[in-house]
C-alpha cells in the first residue's frame, strides 16, 4: 500500500534520475544544442531534480509534524535486498525528524550549491561530468541519511566517499589534485575499517542474542537494533559495550575529519569550490555526526565512548583553529575552520547533547556553505588566485559577495542573533552543564575543561575568520597590484607571464545570467590553456560574479541570519509558525527518533544565572576575537602574514603533524613495504608458491602433452588400453 | 502373440515433431542446394533458420504434454518388471536437450555462412549435414533403447566425419576427418559390442532390461559378467563421444583441423547429446553395482586434471579450447557421477537439473567462443595460433568483448552461467560426500583460468603494424550469434531461479539455487 | 542347433573382435584399418545373432522370447546399414587424401600433435 511516507523514495530517486540523465545524455545535449544552450539545459537537468527533491522533502516533513511525537518514525520498504535465514536487509528508508533534517539540508543547500555551480563551472570543458558526479553525490548522501539499516548507510557512506574522490580529483590533469583525491580516499579507508568492524560487531552480537525473535532477522535495521541495544549489548560485557560505539566513531572520524584523520580535508580543497562547499563543508563531512547521532543509544551505553568522542571533538576543534591561523589560502582557512566546527559537533555529541550537535550541523551548513561559495566567488573574480595575501579591499569591487560573506563571518564568529551563535552557545552551555553528571559517571576529564577549550576555540574562530575577512575584503591596499615578488617567492613566476590575452577581466558579462556560445568556447579554451590557474596580473579589475552565483549567496546569507533563531524557536518565530515546541531540535528532533538513555533534563540543568553567564562569555569571546584581529589588521596586512614565519609557520604546517604522518607512513612505511615486497612477495610468495607451482603444473602439462603423438594408431592403442584397464577393474571388482 | 501381453505400439507423432522438423528441414535444404544460384547459400540459411525455429517451437508445444515412451512394445500391463519398451521417450530431459540442440544448431547456422564464404567453402551440403547431425543428437537424447541410441550416434557421427573434412583442400582438415573417422568407428565397434553383450545378458537392448535384471537379481554370475562387460564397453563409447581421458586423443587434433564452425557445433552439440544419453544410462546401471560410480569418478578426476594440464602447454587457440572441452567433460561427469551416486546411495536424490543447466551453459559458451575464433578465417586461409588473434579487439570489438564473456564463463567467473554451473556441480559433489572430487574440481578451475586468460590476452594484445584485414569482417549472423550466446550465459546466471523452475528437472522439493551467495 | 554351443559362437565373436582391434593398432593402411573395424562390427553382429538364436531367457521369462529374438535380428540389419554408410564416408575421406598426397600411410597423417 502506498502511503505518504513512500514519497520519500521519490526524494531518493530524483537525484539518481538526474545522475543517469546527465551521465547518458549530458555530452550529447551539449553537442546537440551548442555549448551555451547545452550547458543551460544540463545545468537545469542537474538543479531541478535536487530542488524538486527538496520540495517533496518539505512536504514529507510537514506531514511528519502532523503526527504525534511518538509516531514520528516511519519506515518505507521497497524490496528485500538480502534475504537469508539469519539476516534480512531490505531496501528500506527511514522517515524521522533526524533523517528529514539531513534530507532538507542536503537537498536544500545542495540545490543552492548546484545552482551556484552552474555559474561557477560555466566554462569548464567537462560540464556534464561535474554535474553527473554532483547528482550522484546527492543520491548517495540521501541514501546515507535515509537508509534504515547499516547496510544502506554503508552504501551511502562509500558512495559519498567515491563521489568525494571523483570530485576532488575532478581536474585530474593536475597531479596534485589526483594526489589529494587519493589521500582523501585512503585516509577515509582507515575510518571505514572501523565502521565496517562496528557493523560486523553489531551484527554478531545481535545475531547471537536471544532477545530477537520472529520476523526480526533485520539485524542491521535501526528500528530493530536501537530499541534493543540497551538489552542486548550489556550481556556481552563492558568491552563490547565500549567497542561498538568506538568502532562506529572511528568511521565517523574518518568521514568527519577528526584528529588524526582530518588530514585529507584540507587537501580536498583541490576540488572545485562548489564541491568544497557541498561535500567538504555542508553535507558529507557531517555524515559522521549524523552517524553518531543516529546510533546515539550505543554511545550512551558507554561513558568511555562518550569521553572519547568529547575529547577528540574538543581537541580537534582547538587544534584545527590554531592551524587556520597559519593559512594563506582562503579555502584552506575555511577547510580548517570546518574541521574545527566539526570538532564542536562531536563535543556536543560526546557530552550527550546530540541535538545540539545536529543543530550545529544545520547552522554550519548554512554559513559554511555561504563562506565557501563566497570564497569561490572571490576566487573567480580574482582569476583563480587563492592566496589571501594577494587580495585586499575587495569590498568595493564585489559588493554582493562582500555583504553576504560579512554575514557568514559574523555568523561563524558567534555574534547573536546570527545562526552560529545559537548552536555554538548551545554546545558550550550543555558541555558546561553536564560537568556534574559526567564526573559522577567516571569521566577523568571534567567537561568544564572541555568547555574552556571550546570557549578558547570560539575566541580563536572569531580571530582567524576576522583575519580572513579582513585580508580579503577590508583594508585599503589592493595587494595584487603590488609587485608579486614582495608577497611571496612562490608566486614570483607570475611576473614572467606577460599580460594574458584571456585574462578574466576582459570578459564583459553582458548576458547577465548566461553566456553566449562564443564566450563559453573562448573562456573554456582560455581556462584550459591556463589549466585553471589564470594569472592574476597587477592591472586586474575584479568583477562581481554572475547572478546564478550570487543568488545562492543571498539565500544562504538569509538562512545564516535567521536560521539559528528560527530553529531554536526564539521569539517571535515559535508563535508565528505555531510549532508545538519551543526548540525545534531539543524537543523532538534528533532524540525523539529513539529515546535517549541519558537523563537529559537533569544532566543539562543549569540555573538562569549560570546560563546568562555562559551566554555572556561566549559573546564576549566572539567580540574579543574580532576586536583583537581588527586591531592587528588596522594598519594593513601584518608582517607575520606577509611572510609566514614563526609560530604561524608552525601552526600553518599543522604543528608538523602532517609531515610526521607522511614521514612515518608514506616514507618509512613505503620503504618498509618495498623491502617486504621484494623479499617476501617477490621472493617467497611469487617465487616459491606462485611461480613454483605454476612451473610444476606447466611441466606436467608438457609431459602429458608428449603422449599426444599425432599417430592415429597410438591413439587407438591408448583407447584399447583404457578399455582393458576399465574392464579388468570392473570384472575383478565384481567377481570378488 | 496373445500370450506375450504385447500391446499395440503407442504412436505419438506429436512427440516426434521436433525431430521430424529438423530432418525435413535438412531434406528441404538439400533439395534447395541443387537449385540454388551459384555460390549463394542465403536461401538455404533462411530455410534452416525457419525450420529450426519451427522445431524449437514444436519442442515447446510438447512441453507440458504427458510424457512417456512410445513407438514400441508395451509390456507394462503384462509384466511390470519390464514395462514399456518403447523406442522413443517424450520426457522433460529429452525436451530440454532437444531444445538445446536446436538452439545450438541455430546459432551454428547463424555464424557459419560468413565463415564458409571467407574460407572459400561454398558447399550448400554443409547445412543439411549439420541438421541431420543435430537430428542424430536429438535421437540420442530421446531414446532408452541402446540400438536406437546407436543409430542416432552414427547419424550424428557420420555427418560430422564429412563436415570435419569439408575443407578438403586443407591438409589439416583431411587429417582431422580421417582421425575422427577411424577412431570414431573404432569406438563405435566397442559400443556395439557392448550393446550386444548387454543384449545377451538381458534379452533386450532397451535400458528397461538392465533395470529389470538389477531388480530380479538372477543368481547366474556369468550373466552378470557379460552384463558388466557390456556396460563397460558402452561406457567406453560414451567416453569417446564426450572425450574423457583416455578416450580423448582425437579431440585436440580434430578441433584443430576441422573447420571452426563445425568444431563449434561438434564441441557443443555432440557433448550435449552424449551426456544426455549417458544420464539415462547412468539412471539404470547404478543399480547393478556400485563399481560404476567409482569408475566414472576416477575418469572424471583424470579427465579434468589431464585436460587442464595439457591445455596449459598449448599455443594454438583451437587446441586450447579442445583441451578445455575435455576438462569440461570432466566437470560435467562429476555432476553425472553425483547424480548417479545420489540415486543409488543413502543421499537425498539430486535432480538432473545441474547436468542440464551446465550442458546448456557449456554449449553456448563453447559455441560462442568458436564463433569468435572463426574470425581468423579469411581469403581461404585460417590461422589459429594465439598470435593469429593479436589485435582482434581492435578490429572486431564487439565479438572480442563477447569472447571475454565466454572465457569468463568457461573459467567460471561470477555473473556468468559457467560460474553458477560449476558452483552447482561443486555443491552436488559435496552432497554425495565426494569432497575429494569437489576439491579437485576447484583446483582445476583455478588452473584453467591461466589458459583462458592467455587467449583473452592474445585477443586484447595490440601488435604494432597488425593488418586489420587479417580478420574477416563481422557480419550480422556472427554478431547475433555472439549476442545470443552471451545473453544466454548472463541470463542463465541472473535468472537462474525461473530457469530451473521452467526446466523442471530439479529433484522434487529441492530449491536449486537458494542459499547461493548474493541471491 | 545341436552340437555347436552358444559359447563357441561367443568365443568366435570375441576372437574376431580382438583380431580387429589388434589390426587397427598394427596396420598402417587406413583401408586395412577400416576393414579391421568392419571385422569388429561383424564380431558384434555375430554376437547379436548368437544371443538371439540361443537366448535362454536369463530373466526367466521377464522379457518375452519373441521380443528378444526380433531385437537381435533387427540389430544386425541396422548395424549392416550403418556399416555401409560408414564405408561410403570413410572411403570418400581416404580418396580425398590420396588424391592430394598420393599416399595413404596412416603414420603420415600426424601433422597435428601435442
Amino acid at each position: 500500500m502506498t502511503t505518504v511516507w513512500d514519497y520519500i523514495w521519490i526524494v531518493q530517486l530524483l537525484p539518481v534520475a538526474g545522475f543517469l540523465a546527465q551521465a547518458l545524455f549530458g555530452q550529447r545535449i551539449i553537442a546537440m544544442f551548442g555549448p551555451a544552450m547545452g550547458r543551460r539545459i544540463c545545468g537545469a537537468m542537474a538543479v531541478v531534480p535536487i530542488a524538486l527533491a527538496f520540495v517533496i522533502g518539505v512536504f514529507v516533513f510537514y506531514k511528519l509534524t502532523e503526527l504525534a511525537p511518538d509516531q514520528r518514525v516511519q519506515i518505507s520498504t521497497w524490496f528485500n535486498w538480502i534475504d537469508l535465514q539469519t539476516l534480512r536487509v531490505p531496501f528500506e528508508l527511514r522517515v524521522d525528524p533526524l533523517s528529514l533534517t539531513m534530507v532538507l539540508i542536503v537537498t536544500g543547500v545542495g540545490a543552492l550549491i548546484h545552482l551556484y555551480a552552474t555559474g561557477y563551472m560555466a566554462t569548464d570543458r567537462d560540464y556534464p561530468r561535474f554535474f553527473t558526479y554532483l547528482n550522484l553525490f546527492i543520491a548517495f548522501m540521501l541514501m546515507l541519511v535515509l537508509g534504515n539499516n547499516l547496510a544502506l548507510v554503508f552504501i551511502g557512506w562509500e558512495g559519498v566517499g567515491l563521489c568525494s574522490y571523483l570530485l576532488i580529483g575532478y581536474w585530474y590533469h593536475d597531479i596534485a589534485n589526483a594526489k589529494a583525491a587519493n589521500k582523501a580516499f585512503i585516509v577515509n579507508r582507515i575510518g571505514d575499517w572501523g565502521f565496517v568492524l562496528g557493523i560486523f560487531l553489531i551484527y554478531v552480537t545481535f545475531a547471537s542474542s536471544q532477545a530477537i525473535v520472529g520476523d526480526e532477522a533485520r539485524l542491521l535495521s535501526f528500528d530493530v537494533i536501537l530499541p534493543l541495544a540497551e538489552k542486548v549489548l550489556p550481556t556481552f560485557g563492558p568491552a563490547v559495550v565500549a567497542a561498538v560505539p568506538i568502532l562506529l566513531f572511528i568511521g565517523a572520524m574518518g568521514k568527519s575529519a577528526q584528529f588524526p584523520l582530518y588530514l585529507w580535508l584540507p587537501d580536498a580543497m583541490a576540488g572545485p569550490t562548489p564541491v568544497s562547499a557541498l561535500i567538504h563543508a555542508a553535507t558529507m563531512v557531517t555524515a559522521g555526526v549524523y552517524l553518531v547521532t543516529r546510533c546515539h543509544v550505543f554511545f550512551e551505553l558507554s561513558p568511555i565512548a562518550m569521553l572519547v568522542v568529547a575529547c577528540v571533538g574538543a581537541f580537534t576543534a582547538i587544534f584545527a583553529a590554531t592551524v587556520a591561523f597559519g593559512q594563506t589560502d582562503i579555502k584552506k582557512v575555511l577547510a580548517y575552520s570546518t574541521v574545527s566546527q566539526l570538532g564542536y559537533m562531536f563535543l556536543a555529541c560526546g557530552v550527550g547533547a546530540f541535538y545540539a550537535g545536529m543543530f550545529h550541523v544545520t547552522t554550519h551548513a548554512f554559513f559554511k556553505a555561504l563562506l565557501f561559495l563566497g570564497s569561490g566567488a572571490v576566487i573567480v573574480a580574482m582569476a583563480h588566485e587563492q592566496d589571501m595575501r594577494r587580495y585586499g579591499a575587495l569590498r568595493k569591487y564585489l559588493p554582493i559577495t562582500h555583504g553576504t560573506m560579512l554575514i557568514g563571518w559574523i555568523a561563524i564568529a558567534g555574534i547573536p542573533p546570527l545562526a552560529g551563535f545559537f548552536s555554538k552557545d548551545d554546545i558550550l552551555g550543555k558541555t558546561f552543564a553536564s560537568s556534574h553528571y559526567w564526573t559522577e559517571h567516571g569521566w577523568l576529564v571534567d567537561p568544564k575543561i572541555l568547555y574552556a577549550i571550546g570557549l578558547i576555540t570560539a575566541f580563536m574562530t572569531a580571530m582567524y575568520m576576522t583575519r580572513m575577512f579582513w585580508l580579503t575584503f577590508l583594508g585599503k591596499e589592493e595587494r595584487w597590484r603590488e609587485s608579486a615578488a614582495g608577497v611571496s617567492d612562490e608566486h614570483a613566476h607570475h611576473e614572467a607571464h606577460v599580460h594574458h590575452p584571456h585574462a578574466h577581466a576582459e570578459h564583459e558579462d553582458t548576458h547577465g545570467f548566461f553566456l553566449s556560445d562564443d564566450e563559453v568556447l573562448e573562456r573554456e579554451r582560455a581556462e584550459h590553456e591556463a589549466e585553471h590557474h589564470d594569472v592574476l596580473t597587477p592591472d586586474h579589475q575584479p568583477k562581481e560574479v554572475v547572478p546564478s552565483m550570487w543568488l545562492p549567496l543571498v539565500a544562504l546569507a538569509a538562512l545564516s541570519i535567521v536560521g539559528g533563531l528560527v530553529l531554536s524557536g526564539g521569539y517571535p518565530f515559535s508563535e508565528l509558525l505555531h510549532w508545538d515546541t519551543q526548540h525545534l531540535f531539543r524537543d523532538w528532533n534528533a532524540i525523539a527518533a529513539a529515546p535517549t538513555l541519558l537523563p537529559a533534563a537533569e544532566m543539562f540543568h543549569a540555573d538562569h544565572m549560570t546560563e546568562w553567564i555562559l551566554i555572556g562569555s561566549s559573546v564576549l569571546a566572539a567580540i574579543l576575537g574580532i576586536g583583537v584581529m581588527a586591531f592587528q589588521h588596522r594598519l594593513g596586512i601584518p608582517k607575520s602574514d606577509r611572510e609566514i614565519t614563526g609560530l604561524k609557520r608552525i601552526m600553518g604546517a599543522q604543528w608538523g603533524f602532517d609531515g610526521a604522518m607522511y614521514k612515518t607512513f608514506v616514507d618509512f612505511g613505503g620503504r618498509f613495504s618495498q623491502g617486504f615486497y621484494r623479499w617476501f612477495d617477490k621472493g617467497v610468495i611469487d617465487g616459491l608458491f606462485v611461480n613454483g607451482s605454476a612451473w610444476t603444473v606447466q611441466s606436467f602439462g608438457k609431459l602429458f602433452r608428449k603422449a599426444q603423438t599425432g599417430y592415429v594408431r597410438s591413439y587407438a592403442l591408448t583407447m584399447l588400453l583404457g578399455v582393458v584397464v576399465i574392464l579388468s577393474y570392473v570384472i575383478w571388482k565384481t567377481n570378488r | 502373440m496373445g500370450s506375450s501381453g504385447l500391446h499395440p505400439a503407442a504412436i505419438d507423432w506429436m512427440a516426434l515433431g521436433p525431430l521430424i522438423g529438423v530432418c525435413l528441414t535438412g531434406v528441404v535444404a538439400m533439395v534447395l542446394e541443387m537449385w540454388r544460384p551459384r555460390m549463394n547459400n542465403n536461401g538455404i540459411v533462411g530455410v534452416c533458420i525457419v525450420g529450426l525455429l519451427v522445431s524449437g517451437f514444436l519442442v515447446i508445444a510438447n512441453w507440458n504434454r504427458p510424457g512417456g515412451e512410445s513407438f514400441g512394445a508395451d509390456y507394462s500391463e503384462a509384466n511390470g518388471a519390464v514395462g514399456n519398451l518403447g523406442l522413443f521417450i517424450n520426457d522433460r530431459l529429452g525436451q530440454v536437450i532437444q531444445l538445446l540442440i536446436v538452439g545450438i544448431t541455430l546459432v551454428t547456422v547463424l555464424f557459419s555462412e560468413g565463415y564458409l564464404r571467407e574460407k572459400r567453402l561454398p558447399f550448400g551440403e554443409y547445412y543439411p549435414l549439420v541438421l541431420w547431425s543435430a537430428a542424430g543428437g536429438m535421437v540420442m537424447a530421446t531414446t532408452r533403447d541402446l540400438l536406437i541410441f546407436f543409430l542416432g550416434l552414427e547419424t550424428l557421427s557420420i555427418a560430422l566425419y564429412v563436415l570435419a573434412g569439408l575443407s578438403s583442400k586443407e591438409r589439416r582438415s583431411q587429417e582431422a576427418a580421417l582421425k575422427y573417422f577411424l577412431l570414431g568407428a573404432f569406438a563405435s565397434s566397442f559400443l556395439l559390442y557392448g550393446i550386444a553383450l548387454i543384449y545377451g545378458a538381458t534379452g533386450t537392448t532397451h535400458l528397461s532390461g538392465i533395470a529389470a535384471i538389477a531388480n530380479t537379481q538372477p543368481e547366474s554370475i556369468a550373466t552378470f559378467s557379460v552384463l558388466y562387460a557390456g556396460i563397460g564397453l558402452v561406457l567406453v563409447g560414451f567416453a569417446f563421444k564426450v572425450a574423457l581421458v583416455p578416450f580423448h586423443m582425437w579431440t585436440p587434433d580434430v578441433y584443430q583441423g576441422a573447420p571452426t564452425s563445425v568444431v563449434g557445433f561438434m564441441a557443443a552439440g555432440v557433448k550435449v547429446a552424449a551426456f544426455a544419453a549417458m544420464l539415462r544410462f547412468i539412471d539404470v546401471i547404478v543399480f547393478t553395482s556400485s563399481v560404476w560410480i567409482t569408475v566414472l569418478a576416477a575418469l572424471a578426476a583424470v579427465t579434468m586434471t589431464i585436460g587442464n594440464l595439457i591445455a596449459l602447454a598449448q599455443k594454438d587457440a583451437k587446441r586450447i579450447l579442445a583441451y578445455s572441452s575435455i576438462a569440461h567433460a570432466g566437470y560435467i561427469l562429476v555432476a553425472v557421477v553425483a547424480y548417479g551416486a545420489s540415486k543409488s546411495g543413502p543421499y537425498e536424490p539430486l535432480g538432473q537439473s545441474t547436468v542440464a543447466y551446465y550442458l546448456a551453459m557449456y554449449g553456448f559458451m563453447t559455441l560462442g567462443a568458436f564463433a569468435v575464433l572463426s574470425l581468423t578465417g579469411r581469403d581461404g586461409k585460417e590461422g589459429s595460433t594465439l598470435e593469429d588473434y593479436y589485435g582482434l579487439y581492435r578490429s572486431a570489438p564487439f565479438p572480442a568483448a563477447m569472447f571475454i564473456v565466454f572465457m569468463a564463463s568457461l573459467a567460471g567467473i561470477p555473473l556468468t552461467g559457467g560460474f553458477l554451473g560449476k558452483f552447482l556441480i561443486f555443491r552436488d559433489a559435496l552432497s554425495v560426500d565426494m569432497l575429494w572430487l569437489a576439491l579437485l574440481l576447484g583446483v582445476n578451475s583455478v588452473i584453467s583460468v591461466a589458459y583462458y586468460l592467455r587467449i583473452v590476452q592474445a585477443v586484447c594484445t595490440e601488435e604494432p603494424g597488425v593488418v586489420r584485414s587479417r580478420f574477416a569482417p563481422v557480419n550480422a549472423g556472427l554478431f547475433t550469434a555472439c549476442a545470443v550466446c552471451a545473453f544466454l550465459l548472463i541470463a542463465g546466471f541472473v535468472a537462474a531461479d525461473p530457469l530451473f523452475d521452467w526446466m523442471g528437472l530439479s529433484a522434487p522439493g529441492a530449491s536449486v539455487v537458494a542459499g547461493l551467495p548474493g541471491r | 542347433m545341436e552340437g555347436v554351443p552358444l559359447s563357441a559362437y561367443l568365443a568366435l565373436g570375441a576372437v574376431l573382435f580382438a583380431i580387429g582391434g589388434l589390426g587397427v593398432i598394427l596396420k598402417r593402411n587406413p583401408i586395412i584399418i577400416f576393414m579391421c573395424i568392419e571385422l569388429m562390427l561383424n564380431a558384434a553382429n555375430l554376437t547379436f545373432l548368437a544371443f538371439s538364436r540361443y537366448h535362454d531367457a536369463p530373466l526367466r521369462g521377464t522379457i518375452p522370447m519373441e521380443h528378444t529374438y526380433m531385437n537381435g535380428q533387427m540389430a544386425v540389419v541396422f548395424v549392416m546399414a550403418v556399416a555401409a554408410a560408414e564405408v561410403a564416408v570413410g572411403l570418400g575421406i581416404i580418396m580425398a587424401i590420396f588424391r592430394m598426397r598420393e599416399t595413404v600411410d596412416i603414420d603420415e597423417m600426424s601433422g597435428m600433435r601435442g
